[in-house]
């Protein structure tokens, strides 16, 4: 094997791992705790994207969870909707936040009960087929302007 | 199946007034609902000022970011504040909420929460007597099933039982501290 085909080499085994190799940062990943017995979760992050490119988070995996969903927030005629969605947009040298009452990481039958403290393993899948794991920790998530809830 | 379908109530209010005559006279009014250990009733608290909130258990955001908001109102207020406030969660969802199934879920949002639901005709008729709107919704393309969109606002209600203020979702627990001190004041 020559230089080159060890550089090569070497490139293409960083960029197997997007950690490495991405321009988006995951800040603050948290599960919802809920009652034991409680079938359904959400997943809450920021999401930032430090490159020129505006980036679209299209899905979510994890084994916590038999079916997990990007979902939405909306307010309309007097009542909150929880709505399921395609994508939800990282526009390019910027952020969004999955946060209580918007956008959030839907977790639909849970497979083991949460307990606070406990790590969730979910990756993050984008548009341009880029994942991205993320360890998210259990905790009582309160209302988002309750800052005493973050432990940040 | 049919029951929680409709959409209960015909308009939404959620604008405040500071000064008298109080724009909710005509919301509310007493009910009685089931709990884990028995029937309670909304006049079971006069004397007391009662955060009142709509939802389901199988809420996933929504109910959870309001009962934490209640109890962290609950802990921002001084002891004798507390005693004179209580925390009522009524369940919109009767066909999968057992009266002990919402009592256990305010429960653990914290103690002082009591959790109620009722047959589906008791929880419409007292959904619409507060112009509460809920309506079930089928996510076909979601594994979630179904999901049950739903006022989000809480009631706080005055020592005699009358609805004074509606505390929208979005506002701070700071807001609603600072709320039921004033109604606790009146
Ligand atoms: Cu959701």
């Amino acid at each position: 094997m020559n230089r080159v085909t060890l550089f090569v080499a070497l490139i293409t085994c960083l960029s197997g791992f997007p950690a490495l190799a991405s321009t988006l940062e995951v800040h603050a990943p948290v599960v919802r705790m809920v009652p034991p017995g409680q079938m359904v979760s959400a997943a809450f992050l920021n999401l930032h994207n430090s490159g020129p490119r505006p980036r679209s988070l299209i899905a979510a995996h994890s084994d916590v969870a038999d079916a997990v969903e990007l979902h939405n927030h909306i307010m309309e005629e007097g009542m909150m909707k929880m709505r399921r969605v395609d994508a939800i947009p990282v526009p390019s040298y910027g952020e969004v936040a999955l946060k209580p009452s918007g956008f959030h990481i839907m977790l639909i039958g849970l497979t083991r009960n949460l307990k606070p403290g406990d790590q969730v393993t979910i990756e993050l899948e984008f548009a341009d087929s880029e994942r991205l794991p993320v360890i998210a920790v259990v905790k009582m998530v309160g209302s988002e302007k309750d800052h005493s809830d973050h432990s940040e | 199946m049919l029951t929680v379908s409709s959409i209960v109530g015909g308009f939404w209010l959620q604008q405040r007034f500071g000064s008298p005559p109080n724009p909710y006279a005509q919301l509310g009014g007493d009910f009685t609902l089931m709990s884990a250990s028995g029937p309670v009733s909304l006049s079971d608290y006069r004397g007391k000022v009662v955060m009142l909130f709509f939802g389901f258990t199988s809420c996933p955001d929504v109910c959870p970011t309001d009962l934490s908001r209640m109890s962290a109102v609950f802990n921002a207020l001084n002891p004798g504040e507390v005693e004179k406030v209580a925390g009522l969660f009524v369940s919109v969802d009767p066909e999968r909420d057992t009266p002990i199934q919402v009592s256990e879920y305010a429960a653990f949002f914290d103690k002082r929460i009591t959790g109620v639901t009722g047959s589906p005709d008791e929880v419409a008729a007292v959904a619409r007597q507060f112009y509460v709107l809920y309506n079930k919704v089928d996510q076909p393309n979601s594994a979630i099933g179904y999901t049950i969109d739903h006022s989000a606002s809480t009631y706080l209600i005055d020592t005699k039982g009358e609805v004074i203020q509606l505390i929208k979702h979005d506002e701070s627990v700071q807001t609603m501290v600072q709320a039921v001190r004033d109604v606790l004041a009146r």
